[in-house]
């Protein structure tokens, strides 16, 4: 038998009126609708765990090991783990030190930027084990981060087209990454 | 003490509204307890949305001497993962065929208690 009968069952738990009764009526409405968002959260998560399956680890590494630039690593990573908010923290970070190349009233903001990426890459690679080239990674962000220092050198280390083919590639694999082999991805990279 | 009531202190802060949500936790569990197929006889099955980050499905039932066993498992929803600790012991990550079960079942109970609780037949306005 259904529970419904001819009226809401939950009637039966509801005051008669007032103002409880309004106060119930928005607790249920609180319950109903936040379904929909448990649902929602919950199937992405699961697309990040499939993201995340063993397969991937090797095709990640061979990824990192091609790349020459620190988002190149974050990309390689990324694909293992979906750590996207990681490599987005990095792009976000990368992109704010490239506007602020030749402000030098900004220098102390870059290099707390760097920073990020510095734990950004050595993050990553703890989450997933991987025997990626984080002391390169490292390295590289260090000689960023001096370069920040220095300010108007900052062009000699990073040129803005490398990080723009970085991004590009980054979103090409985010577009592809549920089917790309790891031929791909080498190719994607030295592209 | 009731399955509902046990995640909650029963202190000052256990308001009537408190009383309220575990009530209708009772009423989604009574609904939605069949959604991992028959519940045998002697079984007693509660599967249920806590929170934004936790659900619970509490199974009881007796064992082959005679025995009353009990199982609690606790989902937990974390930023990059979803995980399991049963009966309190340490939290494991989903397998993905775990994960995707997980998630066809909440999309059932979703569906169930919008359409069968919340919905049907609109609450009178006094």
């Amino acid at each position: 038998m259904s529970i419904w009968s001819d009226f809401n069952p939950l009637e039966a738990i509801m005051p008669n009126d007032g103002p409880e009764r309004q106060g119930l009526f928005d607790v249920i409405a609180q319950r109903n609708g936040e379904f929909d968002y448990y649902v929602k959260e919950a199937a992405n998560l699961l697309e990040i765990m499939k993201m995340a399956t063993p397969g991937r680890t090797e095709q990640a590494e061979r990824v990192a090991r091609k790349s020459d630039t620190i988002l190149g690593g974050a990309v390689a990573l990324d694909l293992d783990a979906g750590y996207r908010a990681y490599v987005d923290d990095g792009i976000n970070s990368l992109e704010q030190m490239l506007q602020k190349a030749g402000a030098p009233a900004r220098t102390e903001q870059a290099k707390a930027d760097a920073e990020i990426v510095r734990e950004m890459a050595a993050g990553n690679s703890l989450n997933i084990g991987l025997d990626v080239d984080t002391e390169e990674i490292v390295a590289k962000v260090d000689a960023l981060s001096d370069a920040i220092a220095a300010d108007e050198q900052m062009t000699t280390i990073v040129d803005a087209s490398e990080v723009d083919k970085a991004r590009a590639n980054l979103m090409t694999i985010f577009d592809r990454q549920s089917g790309m082999t790891a031929a791909e991805g080498e190719f994607t990279i030295a592209a | 003490m009731s399955i509902f009531t046990q995640f909650f202190k029963n202190n000052d802060a256990h308001t009537r509204k408190q009383a309220f949500m575990n009530e209708l936790m009772r009423r989604e569990a009574e609904l939605t307890r069949d959604i991992f197929g028959k519940v045998p006889a002697d079984t007693r099955r509660e599967f249920f949305c806590l929170d934004k980050q936790t659900w619970i499905w509490y199974e009881e039932w007796t064992d082959s001497s005679g025995q009353r066993q009990q199982v609690t498992t606790r989902y937990m929803l974390y930023p990059k993962e979803i995980l399991k600790s049963q009966n309190g012991g340490t939290f494991q990550r989903l397998t993905i065929d775990e994960a995707e079960n997980f998630v066809s079942a909440i999309r059932v109970y979703q569906q169930k208690v919008k359409t069968q609780l919340y919905t049907p037949k609109p609450l009178a306005q006094k």
